[in-house]
């Protein structure tokens, strides 16, 4: 067994009394792909960061290429050839894509302090050509999509790898969670590559992911390791019951839920333009569900934003119940009946320093006023009305957003709009994009439950299967223009190959 | 408004802003609470009944680092010495920090009671109502210098706020400009370069300047600009004037003798030193030299006031103080008044007279011999 | 988060949306990736030529030139140190403490009418040292004592002060060393000296800004303090860097403040902090760091002293000079700051 390139055996670690990992042991092999899958809480990010060198194992030991090591910091583990990609991307917007990847790490690229920086781009080079991208050296990082950024940082990761004698271990940490089909499919290619030459740990609790790109896979439950598989013998309802520990009861999807729409015209988009989209053009029905699926680019979420008055729009039209309406800003559209879950929760759609109560009640303060004056035992009562619809987990309506989990804080997001009982047109772009299994089926389902009650929903798909499912109809974007539409209805779904066909 | 000692300048105002801003607010609003009392003592006040050796002076200033400040601490020491209580003399610097002042204030007056005679500029008169308030509360006595808020004179304040002094700058701008004038021939065209707008000496000073400009049909006011009375601002503002009118200028009549200064440096780099006359107000040393060597066309500027300030504000202190006088008694123009003009320097008088520093020929025997007229509310 | 929002816009206004690839590179793909060039800042510089060079035609001449020239020469020297600082995301307010200070040291050992040195170039290197000393003091008690730049350069600011009051005493030093004094009276190729000493500290700072370790890792230490300390880089050493460099060159102005002023005093820093921060801002230095450069701050200082000198130029009364500097200001930053604006950016 000595093609075992890094190991943990027996890892236990506690947080405050929270035993976050009981005796795990995981094997990685020389130019393997490993599979980590587990929910939210499951414990694969303290495992990840114990192989990281961010945490020390309580009880247990590392071995690297068979000798015990302590990590003494992610600086320190990277010299001895196991570095991180993490999921909140550790590149520097504002320097070049060469100096990210060689940062602190530079080598006699910089020479008695001062740079060499065609040396410097040319190692750069060689390491973007090492996993087939194209992206240049010179460029700064902030101009590259975050799916180019994402290649940058495997690159990055490769560069500091090679700083020790051994073939590196590469760790990436959920590096799915926030692309786009297309990419993700670049991304396997990339891990194909890598897989020439290193060894990967791929993190992801997307079941499809770890079955098309895994060696190996072990699945994580409450802190244990509670399943070593094999993708080519286990299916998606195996995995998931291991996973979650139960089994589905709706369906992931809540498909049964789906009922036809009305056939009432709530929002018709005609040729509508703006910088980034052209010639938008599309019905949306009170009780429906369209999805909209798209590359990174295809302009998707910014014909959102330019829907609720965030982007601007330089012609076309939109009609709300038949009405013409222009919307100059958010508030605009929020007082006419829109809701609005923009991508970027953490920054645009949540204060995660206020309460429960206060982000609920933001968008539409009236609900909880009497006369001018807000009411406290009104609000209180309506965000405990709201916490028990949704089922959402949290302490108290006091808590800080910030404090509770990734699906619960969609939860309190979604629910600030669905306070408002005027609410006619649901924006959501990629509302289960960071979630685990369980939560996005709660979501889903909570969908479904808005649906039936008349609202339109206009979906940003986070995958392509979420927009299959979800859907009564989809249309497709690319290079900021609708491409394709295609109707879709329970037992009559469309494929997925034609519908990526149209996206890219 | 504010009235600020034209020599000290933007630097002092900032940076108490920055450090003190919210203390000063705390203290004048402190201040004008002690204020309402003060006027039922107003009334009653007496002259004191000090021991004349027993008295301690107190001169309270910006810092050495004005040159001004020099002359003022050596006026207040020449009188100090007239009286054999130089060992009595205390010079506090407020560094352009209100808060700082009137900390300084408050613990000198908790040291030495009721017998404290204080010679006061305040850094800002906002902190004028606690000063008084202060030196009531220990029957101190108090003269003050240049600011005071509008509407707060002694006479209506307390008895133990003796005068108030300042300097007229109507006569001071109006001589220098005519011996800027007399220097160009008569005729001609002028520069000038004022302090910070909405201070009281630099509007003063500029009122006397138009009023000798009418006197002179002959010579023509090109532009004025203020230059915040800073000699870095001044230089670039003369540099601008010269690209703007070239060899049109034949003198530059400056509020203040640091502006005065950076307009020379301007015209040394211009080449036009000499050609172009320059005058100026306050009577710093450096200038006097250069008005005295007659060499770079400064032609004039005034003779200081600082010692006179700082040896007769102590004076008229000290005589309260002492019981020679009862402020309470005093009229009004001896309460509140403007200076006597002390006139202008020249290449005439610029070797001898004596420098600012030097109070050795002032004369404390009557103390009101230096008041001109009484400073309206 | 801005970055997220600059590529977007930017993949927007490149159709292609892939200027980042190797196999492309238009002009304006170009362009946009040098950050090194202040475009906004430089298109609101032009503009302010222009309108005051048809509104008087004095501002375009010569003479006017040499003394725009002459009146940007210590602020921009002061903008290239005071760009480091801003750059790692602190800020320097001692600059007019520090000129204070080394315009009083300066002046006293060069030859002049108080003391009996005559050091001559010396002096100059001891007022630098001098104001890399203060800025030493204020990098270590940023980085050891932890406390934010703001609250030590106040103090630093204070020391600079102090020192130039207790060297004062009285009566300025007035300078008759004639070396010192050609530097602001003479001139090379029609400018004055003191803009080639500008130039020179120009052109130094952009080499140590796009070749050195220490420049690099301004953007770096701006750009992302943790990711800094994640890979390793000793972020403490460099901040204070940067505070010995902005001293050291607070410490060049004093020496040239004293030249231009022919005396040392401590009114001599009168002003600089105000028109260096503005300056920086306006160019496109972003005051949280990472952001900006050496010609960025250039540019922005040449705004502000052009727009004073051309409102004097023009005749604008004085008593409304004030506002209109600030309003023309006001629009410099729109204009400069315009592409990072997005309508849901919060703006603190």
């Amino acid at each position: 067994m000595n093609d075992i390139a890094f190991s943990v055996r027996g890892a236990s670690k506690t947080f405050g009394g929270v035993q976050a990992l009981e005796d795990v042991s995981i094997d990685v092999r020389r130019r393997e792909v490993i599979g980590l899958i587990g929910e939210n809480g499951a414990g694969k990010s303290t495992l990840l960061k114990i192989l990281s060198g961010i945490h020390q194992p309580d009880f247990g030991t590392v071995l690297l290429h068979g000798e015990p090591v302590k990590f003494r910091s992610v600086a320190h583990a990277m010299r001895m050839g196991v570095a991180m990609v993490f999921q909140e991307q550790s590149l520097l917007p504002n320097i070049s894509v060469a100096e990210n990847i060689y940062l602190g790490n530079e080598g006699t690229a910089v020479k008695h302090g001062f740079y060499r920086w065609p040396l410097l781009r040319r190692r750069a080079a060689e390491k973007l050509d090492a996993i087939g991208s194209q992206v240049s050296p010179r460029t700064r990082t902030e101009q590259l999509s975050f799916a180019k950024r994402q290649m940058v940082e495997v690159a990055k990761a490769l560069a500091t790898g090679e700083s020790s004698h051994h073939e590196p271990v590469i760790l990436l940490d959920e590096p799915t969670s926030v692309l786009e089909a297309a990419e993700i499919k670049r991304l396997f290619d990339v891990i194909r590559e890598l897989k020439k030459r290193a060894s990967v740990v791929f993190v992801s609790h997307r079941m499809e992911e770890v079955l098309t790109i895994c060696d190996r896979a072990y699945v994580m439950r409450d802190g244990r390791c509670v399943a070593e598989c094999d993708p080519a013998s286990v299916d998606v309802n195996e995995l998931y019951r291991l996973m979650v520990g139960r089994d589905l009861t709706d369906g992931y999807f809540a498909e049964d839920q789906q009922i036809p729409h009305t056939g009432e015209v709530r929002l018709q988009v005609s040729q509508l333009t703006g910088p980034g989209f052209a010639d938008i053009s599309f019905d949306l029905h009170a009780g429906e569900v369209l999805a909209v699926v798209g590359v990174q680019d295809s302009g998707r979420e910014t014909l959102a934003r330019a829907l609720v008055g965030a982007a601007s729009v330089t012609s076309g039209s939109v009609t709300l119940d038949g009405r013409v309406v222009r919307f100059r800003s958010p508030a605009d559209a929020v007082r006419a009946g829109f809701g609005y879950i923009p991508g970027e929760r953490k920054t645009d759609g949540a204060l995660m320093g206020l309460t429960v109560e206060e982000n609920l009640t933001l968008a539409h303060p009236e609900q909880v006023m009497r006369g001018p004056v807000l009411s406290r035992s009104l609000e209180q009562q309506k965000v405990a009305d709201w916490v028990d619809k949704l089922k959402i987990k949290t302490p108290s309506g006091s808590t800080p957003l910030g404090s509770l989990s990734g699906g619960n804080q969609q939860k309190v997001v979604l629910a600030k709009w669905l306070v408002d009982p005027g609410l006619k047109v649901l924006i959501l772009d990629t509302p289960t994009r960071g979630l685990d299994v369980g939560a996005k089926a709660d979501v889903y389902a909570l969908v479904r439950q808005l649906a039936r009650a008349g609202i339109a929903v206009l979906l940003l798909a986070d995958s392509l299967e979420e927009g299959i499912a979800m859907s009564h109809r989809i249309v497709t974007m690319r290079d900021g223009r609708i491409s394709a539409e295609f109707e879709c209805a329970p037992g009559a779904r469309p494929e997925r190959t034609a519908v990526l066909e149209r996206m890219v | 408004m504010r009235r600020l000692p034209p020599t000290v300048i933007a630097r002092s105002r900032r940076r108490a802003a920055v450090l003190s801003a919210a203390v000063v607010l705390t203290l004048t609003v402190a201040g004008c609470a002690g204020n309402g009392s003060g006027f039922t003592d107003a009334a009653s006040g007496k002259g004191g009944t000090c021991d004349p050796k027993q008295v301690h002076l107190v001169q309270s200033g910006r810092g050495f680092e004005n040159p001004y400040y020099v002359a003022v601490d050596a006026g207040a020491r020449a009188f100090a010495k007239s009286v054999g209580l130089q060992n009595n003399y205390t010079w506090i610097a407020s560094e352009g920090d209100s808060s700082k002042q009137l900390t300084q204030i408050q613990s000198l007056l908790a040291k030495y009671g009721r017998c404290t005679v204080l010679n006061v500029d305040p850094n800002d008169n906002s902190i004028l109502p606690a000063i008084v308030t202060a030196v009531q509360r220990q029957n101190a006595w108090l003269v003050t210098q240049w600011n005071k808020p509008d509407g707060m004179t002694p006479a209506t304040s307390s008895a133990h706020w003796v005068a108030h002094m300042s300097v007229d700058g109507v006569p001071q701008g109006y001589n220098t400009a005519k011996a800027l004038f007399q220097a160009m021939g008569g005729k001609g065209n002028i520069v000038a370069l004022e302090g910070i707008l909405d201070n009281v000496p630099a509007q003063q000073r500029f009122a006397g300047l138009q009023k000798a400009l009418k006197e002179f049909p002959q010579v023509h006011l090109l532009e004025a600009q203020t230059a915040n009375w800073d000699q870095t601002q001044a230089q670039n503002v003369t540099q601008t004037f010269l690209t703007k009118y070239g060899d049109k200028i034949n003198g530059v009549w400056s509020a203040n003798d640091a502006m005065g200064l950076g307009a020379i440096e301007a015209l040394k780099a211009a080449g036009k030193v000499g050609v172009v006359k320059v005058s100026s107000v306050d009577g710093l040393q450096q200038t006097i030299d250069d008005v005295k060597a007659n060499n770079v066309g400064y032609v004039a500027t005034t003779r200081s006031t600082g010692s006179v300030q700082g040896g007769f504000g102590l004076a008229i202190g000290y005589a309260a103080a002492i019981g020679k006088i009862d402020p309470a008694k005093e009229p009004a123009e001896h309460r509140a008044f403007y200076l006597t003009y002390q006139g202008i320097v020249t290449s005439q008088n610029a070797g001898s007279l004596p420098s600012p520093t030097d109070a050795s020929g002032l004369n404390f025997n009557n103390i009101w011999s230096v008041v001109a007229s009484p400073i309206g509310n | 988060m801005a970055p997220d929002l600059l590529s977007q816009e930017h993949e927007v206004g490149n159709a292609a949306g892939a200027s980042e690839d190797r196999s492309r590179g238009g002009l304006w793909a170009r362009v946009s990736r040098i950050e090194r060039v202040p475009i906004p800042a430089l298109a609101a510089l032009a503009l302010i030529v222009i309108v005051f060079g048809l509104a008087n035609s004095t501002f375009l001449t010569l003479a006017n030139m040499q003394a725009l020239a002459d009146q940007s020469a210590i602020p921009v020297v002061l903008a290239v140190g005071m760009t480091f600082v801003i750059l790692m995301g602190s800020i320097d307010l001692s600059v007019e403490g520090v000129v204070a200070a080394t315009s009083m040291v300066s002046a006293l050992l060069v030859i002049n009418d108080r003391t009996h040195h005559h050091l001559g170039l010396w002096a100059v290197l001891i007022s630098v040292a001098v104001g890399a000393g203060i800025g030493a003091v204020a990098g270590l008690s940023v980085t050891r004592l932890r406390i934010p730049s703001f609250l030590v350069t106040i103090g630093t600011w204070q020391i600079g002060i102090g020192i130039a009051q207790v060297l004062f005493g009285g009566q300025p030093p007035v300078v008759r060393d004639r070396e010192l004094l050609s530097w602001a009276l003479k001139t090379w190729l029609g400018m004055p000296r003191l803009a080639f000493v500008a130039l020179a500290v120009v052109l130094l700072g952009l080499w140590v800004q796009h070749m050195t370790r220490f420049g690099r890792y301004a953007y770096v230490i701006g750009g992302g303090e943790d990711i800094a300390r994640l890979s390793g880089i000793k972020v403490a050493r460099f901040r204070t860097l940067a505070f010995i460099v902005a001293g050291a060159c607070s410490g060049l102005a004093g020496v040239m403040a004293t030249s231009r002023s022919g005396q040392g005093a401590v009114a001599n820093g009168n002003g600089y902090l105000f028109l260096t921060i503005a300056g920086v801002v306006i160019g496109g230095t972003l005051l949280t760091g990472g952001r900006g450069g050496v010609l960025h701050s250039v540019v922005g200082v040449l705004i502000m002293v052009s727009i004073t000198n051309g409102m004097i130029l023009v005749g604008i009364s004085p008593y409304v000079q004030q506002s209109v500097q600030g309003a023309i200001v006001v629009l410099a930053v729109t204009a400069t700051l315009w592409r990072l604006r997005e309508r849901l950016r919060v703006v603190k």
